[in-house]
């Protein structure tokens, strides 16, 4: 989103994506009990993608941007761009394909079907690095739809009642919103062309809206909806508590990274890069969006109080702290927007800590429910640890990540002129703690129920608590969590890079 | 600049050191823990060195969160040299504390002794936010820690009143922040000159007022208090619950222009809490109860200097510093009663020891001759000037001041009599740190009226000698002890042997006083909060099946799903869309 960015023609944005896809469709051949092979192909890809970000971004954060395009038809190419802002999603995407890939090693060892499941595991990665590096706007599109059609199996694996139930509604869903986006992008593009993104907007959009403000408006709205869907955004958020009934490696990625991220990240990218935010204000829509956003937040957080299953509580939160992005991609102030790009950052590793410590609870102990958790962090301290960290984080606690994109929020709320957010992110601070602060106690301080099978005298765990593949991921995110509120202040953090690109949209 | 980082990183990565010796077991591990935590203390010398040799200028460091800064002005220095004195003789007192698992307990001091000299050194908001967080909420586990039904019911209030007051003081930071007060040296004229004043100091007040104790929202300081380990107490009472004045301090727009109805409020509130916690107090059975009902008592005395420098520009800077100066005063005093309430219980001290140190403590505290409340006390009169209650004209505040002595000789004695009953078992000594402890509260006037010193002017010094200093300041300590003396031989009636006035046992008023009610208030809410959340669920649960009476492509979907294996199934619409993506591309690419 840099304007004075040099382009570069090169190969690596290709060669990102070949990491995850080349692994993920050798995977699907190989037997169940190619165990080895299997898992040195997954981390091999994983190691990979983390390494060319890294590689990479040094380079883009100078101001060179990597480019591949592909003609795919007359007039109409495949875009993969690296730029801050997609490398800013990819870093994400790598770092946490790359742990969760771990995990689910661990929480799948011995399960059936494991081919299948890390092949669409890789496509679902090769996807969402896809939607990250898509240049235009089809090649958005074409990873977008391809991105809900291999996360359908991974909602599906397990293959009971409730897991059809699930993917089903999930499918149904994220495909009518599909169709939306389709509808949206094909309307723009019928009118002006292939879109590329452009930071601050792209000129022919700027002209549609000028001469004909309906239509763009009309446009618009079909993608805010249609992108609405991943995002959560209420009321369109039904499927992500739905959907929880996936593996816990499933739900890690699904909340952190993959399904809702593409939502928010493509909501950014129609209304910063393609329509550019004073257009999209101009309009109208961007009080729209953030009048939804507002809801959203304050409606997912009291739904969250209520739910006793550690996941679907969990579940309601991603709904709320979503809409935290949504909110601050629809203020228009430079602040505001820094903040939401963190956030996206910061969200991923804070949601998936906790749900890998979800995962832990109820692969360990076989506890999923808030109210069985009494007394846990006597067997399960460093657990108990990790998402005590995350929930911290969550509610916005210095130093911890989530403070450091709640806090430009707000400010940039209030430098925006919308005073009304300040209020909107206190009452969502007030709920989280009021739905965490309860499962901390529980963990920490009530003394387990008499009976629990699980009950070891405090501090005398013989051996580690758990599965080192299970625990060690969340321990690293946990650790990333406090890592990027206390070091925000470095050049390579997830803060300050999200300004670099914030003032891309402010031209 | 290293000084600083040794300053803070030392406590906190002993903090660690502890918290991971905890985790692993073993008998090397429970060694290491015990020499740590037994030498805890001496984790705070470097920021006795920093307090002593620290320069005035802001540090920085850009790297760590949003960049943070810290400065040692004439607020911070002598509230950081309270910090260091109280968490290191506390942090000696943990080993025989009588607390059970005392190295967590010296690990979780040590993170709140960080938080607090980050809190009075802060330079901007963020820091400052950063450190009162991380301050209260590890206050939770010190309250928490013995894990007992009290302490667990004391925890859970002291975590709502916490988490109620941080939201105030988020607001709050956000607005200075957005209103240009970053840098705190800038703050109050920010708050001044903001749109949103009145907005902005209704959040302070709130906000800092859950720290500070101010009525109604000191309801948590009787239970924690009690609950606590002494240790813990005598830090919460003698430097945590300052965090709110220092809040106060920093971000109010005093000696900007003046605000004579807030200047009241603050005022009102202070003497209404000022007064009425010395009722309450009176009829506890707890010594470290009524204690901290004194502190409620004096922590509004310190409202009302707020109040004043709220009021009256004029007398701002004369207010605040003599607010440094009894606060310094009221740390150190009440931290050495409330570590006293612990020697008297169970160290081996001879009983006249103890007795002296507590009556030259509980004398300070109520300002008698020759104390440092002699000095705080003579002092914070002379700042209030001819300031009036209510701001417009009224009471003369420096004829309501001394009233606080007598509420706190009564307090005092009333605590006297309850330690006095208590069962003593005499255990163990530790003669080092209790001469540190008894010299401590016996000489605090030194420091103090040295302090007081290098502030004149505008900070008033008590002549040492002037009959007519001496006697007003005398009067309310003698008033009181006369009527404790009286209420003693009333007591002593037989008529009154089943009054619960005359012997009260913190049952006419229980601890916490309105705290019940506030508690049922808070209950209400929560309830009122969840049954609103399901109904919102039952309502979209509803509208969803109205719309899934309509036709919808489930059926067909699921249908699609049964016939097809989940693998085939979405390849093959992955083959579908990628058709379907090509076909678009089409009509896209040959439209203009």
């Amino acid at each position: 989103m840099n304007p004075d960015a040099q382009v570069h023609e090169s190969v690596l944005p290709v060669v990102m994506l070949l990491t995850s896809l080349v692994p993920g469709l050798v995977i699907f051949f190989l037997r169940e009990d190619q165990v080895r092979l299997r898992t040195t192909l997954n981390m091999a890809g994983a190691v990979a993608k983390v390494a060319l970000v890294a590689v990479l971004v040094p380079l883009v954060v100078a101001g060179q941007v990597q480019r591949a395009a592909f003609p795919w038809l007359p007039g109409v190419e495949l875009v993969l761009t690296a730029d801050t802002f997609s490398l800013f999603f990819a870093a994400l995407s790598s770092l946490l394909w790359l742990v969760t890939t771990v995990y689910a090693i661990g929480y799948l060892e011995g399960a059936p079907h494991r081919s299948r499941f890390f092949g669409f595991f890789s496509l679902c990665v090769t996807a969402t690095v896809g939607i990250a590096l898509a240049g235009n706007l089809l090649t958005f599109l074409f990873f977008y739809e391809m991105l809900t059609l291999v996360t359908y199996p991974l909602v599906a694996h397990r293959g009971t009642r409730a897991a059809l139930d699930g993917a089903r509604t999930y499918l149904a869903y994220t495909l009518g919103g599909g169709v939306l986006v389709l509808l949206g992008v094909v309307w723009l593009t019928v009118l002006v062309g292939p879109v590329e993104f452009t930071a601050g907007g792209a000129a022919a959009v700027a002209e549609l809206a000028a001469e004909r403000p309906g239509t763009a408006t009309a446009i618009g709205l079909v993608l805010l909806a249609g992108l609405g869907v991943k995002a959560a955004i209420f009321p369109l958020h039904r499927w992500l508590p739905v959907a929880m009934v996936a593996p816990a490696p499933v739900s890690a990625l699904l909340h952190a990274v993959a399904v809702v991220k593409a939502g928010v990240y493509g909501i950014v990218r129609v209304v910063h890069d393609v329509f550019g935010l004073r257009v999209f204000a101009d309009l109208g829509l961007l009080h729209v969006l953030a009048v939804a956003a507002g809801v959203t937040i304050v409606y997912g957080s009291l739904r969250a109080l209520t739910q006793d299953d550690l996941k679907k509580r969990l579940a309601y939160s991603t709904v709320s702290q979503l809409s935290y992005v949504t909110l601050g991609a629809a203020l228009l102030s430079p602040v505001a927007t820094a903040g939401a790009l963190t956030h996206i950052f910061h969200q991923g590793i804070m949601k998936i800590t906790l749900f890998f410590c979800a995962g832990l609870f109820a692969e360990v102990l076989g506890l999923s429910k808030v109210s069985q958790l009494a007394g846990v962090a006597r067997r399960m301290p460093l657990t108990a640890i990790a998402f005590t960290v995350a929930a911290f984080g969550m509610i916005g606690l210095p130093p911890l990540a989530g403070f450091v994109s709640k806090w430009p929020l707000a400010l940039g709320g209030l430098d925006a002129g919308e005073p009304w957010v300040l209020a909107v992110l206190l009452t969502s601070t007030l709920l989280n703690a009021a739905y965490f602060l309860p499962v901390i106690h529980t963990l920490w301080v009530r003394p387990p129920e008499e009976g629990a099978r699980w009950v070891t005298e405090p501090h005398r765990v013989r051996s580690i608590e758990a599965p080192a593949s299970l625990l060690v991921p969340a321990l690293i995110t946990a650790a990333l969590t406090l890592a990027c509120g206390v070091f925000a202040g470095w050049d390579y953090s997830p803060w300050q890079i999200a300004r670099i690109i914030a003032e891309g949209s402010y031209p | 600049m290293t000084l600083w980082v040794l300053a803070l990183g030392l406590p906190l990565a002993v903090a660690l050191l502890l918290m991971v010796a905890t985790l692993v077991s073993g008998p090397r591990a429970g060694a290491l823990r015990d020499t740590v935590c037994r030498a805890a203390w001496l984790a705070t010398l470097p920021a006795a060195t920093l307090t002593l040799t620290g320069g005035d200028e802001v540090v920085r460091l850009d790297w760590l969160l949003l960049g943070v800064s810290a400065h040692l002005d004439e607020v911070a220095r002598p509230l950081l040299a309270l910090t260091v004195v109280l968490y290191a003789v506390a942090l000696a007192f943990v080993p025989r504390s009588g607390a059970r698992r005392g190295p967590v307990l010296s690990g979780f001091l040590l993170v709140c002794f960080a938080a607090s000299v980050g809190v009075v050194a802060a330079a901007d908001v963020v820091t400052f936010y950063l450190a009162f967080t991380v301050m209260s909420f590890t206050g939770y586990a010190l309250v928490l820690h013995d894990r007992t039904a009290g302490a667990r019911r004391a925890a859970r209030i002291y975590m709502v009143m916490t988490v109620l007051g941080e939201s105030a003081v988020l607001a709050a930071m956000a607005l200075v922040t957005a209103d240009g007060g970053l840098v705190l040296a800038d703050a109050p004229a920010a708050v001044a000159a903001s749109e949103r004043r009145d907005l902005i100091v209704a959040l302070l007040l709130v906000g800092f007022g859950v720290k500070a104790g101010t009525a109604p929202l000191h309801v948590w300081l009787p239970l924690a208090h009690s609950a606590a380990p002494t240790p813990a107490s005598a830090v919460l009472s003698g430097v945590m619950v300052k965090a709110g004045l220092v809040g106060w301090l920093r971000f109010l727009p005093l000696g900007q222009d003046a605000s004579p109805g807030w200047g009241t409020t603050f005022v009102l509130l202070a003497l209404l809490g000022g007064f009425l916690a010395v009722v309450a107090g009176l009829l506890q059975d707890n010594p470290k109860v009524i204690l901290a009902y004194s502190t409620i008592s004096q922590m509004g005395f310190l409202a009302v200097l707020v109040g004043v420098a709220l009021a009256e520009p004029g007398l701002a800077h004369a207010c605040v510093l003599a607010a440094v100066v009894y606060a310094v005063h009221h740390g150190v005093t009440k931290a050495s009663l409330f570590l006293g309430v612990q020697v008297w219980s169970s160290e081996r001290v001879p009983r006249w020891t103890t007795t002296t140190v507590l009556a030259v403590a509980g004398l300070s505290l109520a300002g008698a001759p020759f104390t440092s409340g002699y000095v705080a006390k003579y002092g914070a009169k002379e700042a209030v000037g001819d300031a009036t209650f209510p701001a417009a004209g009224g009471a003369a505040l420096a004829d309501v001041l001394p009233w606080f002595g007598l509420g706190s000789t009564l307090l005092l004695a009333r605590c006297a009599v309850v330690l006095w009953r208590r069962e003593r078992k005499g255990e163990h000594s530790a003669p080092v740190r209790d001469g540190v402890w008894a010299a401590s509260a016996v000489v605090a006037v030194v420091p103090v009226a040295w302090l007081a010193q290098r502030l004149d002017p505008p900070q008033a010094v008590p002549g040492w000698l002037s009959p007519g200093t001496l006697w007003a300041q005398s009067w309310p300590v003698l008033l009181g002890v006369a009527l404790a003396l009286a209420a003693a031989r009333l007591a002593r009636r037989r008529e009154l042997d089943d009054s619960p006035l005359a012997h009260p046992r913190g049952d006419v008023v229980p601890p916490g006083d309105v705290v019940a009610v506030e508690e049922r208030a808070a209950l209400a809410v929560g309830r009122a909060l969840r049954r609103a959340a399901a109904r919102l669920g039952s309502v979209t649960g509803r509208v969803r099946t109205a719309l899934a009476a309509t036709p919808s492509p489930l059926p067909a979907l699921s249908a699609v799903q049964a016939r097809l294996g989940l693998w085939e199934a979405s390849g093959a619409v992955l083959l579908f869309l990628a058709a379907a993506g090509l076909l678009l591309a089409l009509t896209g690419g040959s439209s203009p």
